[in-house]
């Protein structure tokens, strides 16, 4: 998808310019890059660092004598597995789920005509508008009276539907034709049929983006899984991780946490551009 | 439905609602199986904490203690609270100094991004970066570049351009913009993937035949790009605002609301009251205006914009 | 520690068999019956804290002898049973392999009916944890609280006092006026188990370099203004400051001054008053003439407890550190090892005094094991235990029997005992503690960046926090 950039073919000196042109992109990503990339360099090479515990000016990259020291105390906390896999656990089921549910209803929303759907629409949007930090004590008290209170349950279930998910493929639905509906409608499918035959296969944009978003924001997730879970076997990584940090400790520990729980994040957003969102190229399906 | 008539407006459409409500229920139904999850999620979860909240607005509560019913104590102190007036003017600079910049910018990186050009997955994981780091270290990074003094690194920069060093986040007006700046840098990543989602849902052939027809690169954006994009528009401007309506993580982990008020916001208000002053009750009632005020402003934004036509 | 530093394992290893046998033979002398049982339980506890104590040999020499000498007699295992929640919080690294898995196995030899649970939670977010917890009843049955969160335990009455659970002579043990930090009308509801002092170094090589004798660090207010002036004429920070830390940052020099935040009968907040216009006096010129770095005028809590952007302390480049516990003296130590630095005493101005305070366990009322809970307390407290508790996390204890098991650095316990006289607790340490810091730090921040005059900041401060006060009687009254 190169959008509007190509040059005609038969212009005379296209090469040159293309070949200028895609240079100074490249001169310009890799300006933004390094703003973005900084922070995590430095968390970098503050993890590698056995004294961390602050920055000098200038920042030196290259930390003098390098050691693993950081990632060894880290991994000597026995239960870090156990933390990891419960990240894990939770991030792909919430994100399963909400691929699931807000497809559902995003396709509901956009497609159908029932009522009160607006009207139930905009009260599902009012739960983007109330902040969690009150809403957490009467949600941590319906757990509890649930008997949920430290198990997987409290963690997956209450995110197993999103309206931020349900707004987002509402809104990637409408911009699919009504043609292709209809034509389904003709030759005979039902409701379920069509948003599985039809808009799901051409949601897949969108439906890779809100699933790396949603496993993100699972994985990095903190205050949610402190309050609903205390048992040292339910931890989830970020929790786990903040029980290591002491005041006034060395904070290269620290820089390690945060480097590891960054890591899968980074990989698993690599995968899911490169090769579930590119390709799915819409040449030729509509228009 | 009342509700549905309220949103449409009144009037012209009261007489149609009326007429096909039966008709389209029995067309309709089965579109409410689709919808079940969310339904229930949300009566289960998401009913009660409402109700729960609205119910603690009444009381006094500091979460350890009984709950003591004081009336609409909680909504003159609200009317009359100093200190929250601060917050509602802090929050609604930082919605408009961040909605439309962060936007655009993610925008720009978008389009930026999604050439065919090799190693472009990487450029944009490297974009997203910001948004996965955790607060901690952010807060740690910007500090360290917001030192008031001449040899902190933004200082530095702007040495170099001959402006005179700066106070940042120890300057009182300088704090929430720099607030501002820091938030679009480590979000932009975030809406730059939704713009691509909606990037990549526009078909090449549309970009073609425009060329054919003669359109330079910037036509090409303004006249098969943006329009093609406006349900992706829409959407990032409202999930923008409402997300900056609720600022949280910096005033949190990096400022405490300070200096003197200066980057409290609305959450951090309701934060300090809840947890800090014990005032639950006062928290829920200050959570409520905020609900109401984002509220209309989405619905606002919402008028402004074609909610539900589908482009083609 | 494996395979790369094999002569320090040998090394270490024929120094445990040494303590070992020397252990023994101690043992044998003294208890008669019962050796191999306990040489047993001391080699099981002796490589467990061997495996995590990683910081030098004669630290982990010192507490192998202290796990030694423990365990004179062994009493009989109790009958009483149950199990128990407790929550606490990290002061190491690895606290329950340092700390709490040696603890629990030793009691579950004394009382191995009662099953005890700990769960380790992080600093962050733990009001959010535990004020939630309280809402829907999952509160433990133990917890670590400080000092600072007594007047909101103790105005919900969640605490059991425990004036009758533990002795007197407990009571008595500890130092000076804690007890009367831990009281809420007239009951007593926490028991200390680490003691807080903190202070701050010097910097002896920096002190020649600016004209000042290396073995005499700052005293009096006075010193500290001419430190400042001193530091400052050749390039150097004095210290670091903020506005947000309220017990070191406030309510110590306030009570050096002559002063207090709170009357006695916590009716009246003093903030108009001279000493409070003379402290916050000292803090704006400690701001305003650039002796201490100008970001810490502006700063929140969740950041204190984060890793600083830079310390200017490590780097050698402040006269005095940032005000620290004891285990600044080890920490500086280790990432700094050329800095040759000094303990600076309690400052003094009208008088000579700093807050003291506690980490202390609370039992919650609505425990369901009192019994068993109690047990788990009493045993907690016991010097030995104290001694042990003290040695893992570098802090003092709080009784003076304990100190006797304090296998301290000798760094860090002189850092205790220079300021050990000086520490004092009374309403300031306990009440208000939360609202205090974050109704005045915005005054103290308009004073200081200059928005405001100190009177003007005074009075704001007197005015907001007073009304929290009266608001707070008004409800104590209608009860």
């Amino acid at each position: 998808m190169s959008g509007e950039g190509r040059p005609r073919r038969h212009e005379s000196g296209y090469r040159a310019r293309w070949a200028v042109r895609t240079l100074l992109i490249y001169l310009l990503l890799c300006l933004i890059a390094v703003t973005t990339v900084g922070p995590f360099l430095v968390m970098i090479s503050a993890s590698l660092r056995p004294n961390f515990s602050y920055m000098t000016f200038p920042i030196s990259l290259i930390p003098p004598q390098p050691s693993l020291d950081n990632y060894v105390r880290l991994f000597r906390q026995t239960a870090i597995g156990r933390w990891i896999l419960n990240s894990f656990v939770v991030a792909t089921s919430v994100t399963f789920l909400q691929l699931t549910t807000c497809s559902l209803a995003g396709y509901a929303f956009a497609r159908g005509d029932f009522p009160g759907r607006d009207a139930i629409f905009w009260i599902f949007m009012g739960t983007l508008m109330v902040p969690s930090t009150v809403t957490i004590v009467p949600l941590f008290l319906i757990l509890s009276r649930l008997g949920w209170v430290d198990t997987y349950a409290a963690l997956i279930v209450p995110s197993a539907t999103s309206i931020f998910g349900t707004f987002l493929l509402r809104q990637y639905f409408l911009t699919i034709p009504r043609d292709y509906d209809d034509a389904a409608l003709i030759d005979g499918a039902g409701l379920f049929q069509i948003y599985r035959m039809v808009l799901l296969p051409l949601a897949k944009p969108a439906l890779a983006t809100l699933a790396t978003l949603t496993f993100l924001g699972e994985w990095n997730s903190f205050l949610y899984p402190l309050i609903v879970t205390t048992k040292s076997s339910m931890r989830v990584l970020t929790v786990g991780l903040a029980t290591m940090v002491v005041q006034e400790g060395g904070a290269g520990v620290q820089m390690a946490g945060a480097t590891l729980t960054f890591t899968p994040t980074f990989l698993i957003f690599l995968f899911m551009q490169r090769y579930v969102v590119q390709g799915i190229a819409l040449s030729g399906v509509k228009g | 439905m009342e509700g549905q008539s309220l949103v449409l407006g009144r009037g012209r459409v009261v007489r149609a609602r009326q007429v096909g409500l039966a008709q389209r229920l029995r067309k309709g139904w089965r579109w409410y199986l689709f919808i079940a999850p969310n339904v229930v999620t949300f009566l289960v979860f998401i009913l009660f904490s409402w109700v729960f909240l609205i119910y603690l607005s009444f009381h006094d509560w500091n979460l350890m203690g009984a709950k003591e019913f004081v009336g609409l104590d909680n909504y003159v102190r609200l009317a009359q609270d100093k200190v929250l007036r601060k917050a509602l003017v802090n929050t609604f600079q930082y919605v408009l100094m961040f909605v439309a910049p962060v936007s655009a910018v993610s925008l720009g990186l978008a389009s930026l991004v999604n050439q065919r050009l090799r190693g472009i997955y990487f450029f944009r994981a490297v974009y997203y970066l910001p948004v996965v780091t955790s607060i901690a270290v952010l807060a740690l990074i910007w500090k360290y570049i917001l030192i008031p003094r001449p040899d902190g690194i933004a200082n530095y920069f702007l040495g170099l351009v001959g402006i005179p060093y700066q106070q940042w986040l120890v300057d009182i007006r300088l704090a929430l913009p720099s607030i501002t700046v820091m938030q679009i840098w480590s979000t932009m990543g975030y809406y730059m993937v939704l713009w691509l989602a909606g990037l990549q849902s526009i078909p090449e052939e549309l970009y073609e035949a425009a060329r054919i027809d003669g359109a330079g690169r910037w036509q090409l954006f303004r006249y098969v790009t943006v329009p093609m994009l406006r349900p992706t528009t829409i959407f990032i401007l409202m999930i923008a605002m409402i997300g900056a309506f609720q600022m949280f993580g910096p005033p949190y982990m990096l400022t405490g609301g300070g200096p003197v008020y200066a980057t409290t916001t609305m959450v951090y208000y309701i934060w300090l009251q809840a947890f800090n002053r014990y005032r639950m009750g006062y928290a829920s009632t200050v959570s409520i205006l905020l609900f109401a005020i984002i509220l209309v402003a989405s619905l606002i934004q919402r008028k402004y914009m074609r909610w539900s036509e589908t482009i083609f | 520690m494996q395979s790369s530093n094999g002569r320090t394992l040998v090394t270490r290893r024929a120094l445990i068999a040494g303590g070992l046998a020397l252990g023994a033979s101690t043992l044998a002398a003294c208890a008669g019956g019962g050796t191999p049982q306990v040489v047993k339980e001391t080699v099981v506890v002796t490589q467990e804290v061997e495996k995590v104590i990683k910081e030098t040999v004669e630290v982990e020499k010192v507490v192998k002898e202290t796990v030694v000498v423990e365990k004179v007699a062994t009493p009989t295992p109790s009958a009483i049973a149950g199990s128990v929640k407790m929550w606490v919080f990290p002061l190491t690294e690895n606290d329950m392999d340092a700390l709490w898995n040696p603890l629990l196995s030793r009691f579950a030899s004394d009382y191995p009916n009662i099953k005890v649970n700990i769960e380790l939670l992080p600093w962050g977010g733990r009001r959010e944890k535990m004020l939630t917890a309280f809402a829907a009843g999952e509160a433990p049955d133990i917890a670590y609280v400080n000092t600072d969160t007594l007047s909101l335990f103790g105005t919900n009455d969640v605490l059991l006092p425990l004036d009758d659970v533990i002795p007197k002579e407990a009571w008595d043990d500890l130092f000076g006026d804690l007890q009367r930090g831990l009281m809420w009308e007239g009951k007593r509801l926490m028991y200390p188990t680490l003691l807080i002092g903190t202070g701050y170094l010097y910097n002896k090589k920096l002190f020649q370099e600016i004209g000042w004798d290396p073995e005499k660090p700052p005293e009096t207010w006075d010193d500290i203004r001419k430190l400042g002036a001193d530091s400052k004429a050749k390039g150097y920070w004095l210290t670091t400051w903020n506005t947000i830390n309220w017990g070191d940052c406030w309510v110590t020099p306030l009570w050096q001054a002559g002063g207090n935040v709170y009357s006695e009968d916590l009716t009246k907040v003093l903030l108009d008053t001279d000493p409070a216009y003379e402290t916050l006096s000292f803090i704006v010129e400690l701001f305003q003439n650039e002796w201490v770095p100008k970001e810490g005028a502006v700063g929140s809590e969740a950041e204190a407890q984060a890793v600083a952007a830079i310390n200017y302390w490590i780097e050698g480049k402040s006269t005095l550190s940032g005000v620290g516990n004891p285990n600044i003296t080890t920490n500086t130590k280790q990432q700094n090892p050329d800095i040759d630095f000094g303990i600076c005493p309690t400052w003094k101005n009208k008088k000579q005094v700093q807050l003291g305070g506690g980490g202390c366990w609370g039992i919650f009322k609505s425990t369901k094991e009192p019994e068993a809970v109690q047990a788990w307390l009493l045993w907690l407290i016991e010097p030995e235990q104290q001694g042990f508790y003290g040695s893992v996390t570098k802090f003092a204890p709080p009784r003076k029997s304990a100190w006797d098991y304090w296998a301290a650095e000798p760094l860090p316990k002189k850092f205790v005992e220079v300021r050990l006289p000086y520490l004092a607790m009374n309403q300031d340490s306990s009440y208000f503690w939360q609202e205090g810091k974050t109704t005045c730090a915005p005054y103290f921040q308009a004073a200081v960046l200059g928005y405001q005059t100190v009177e003007e900041a005074l009075k704001g401060a007197q005015q907001d926090l007073q009304a929290i006060v009266d608001e707070w009687n008004a409800k104590r009254k209608g009860r």
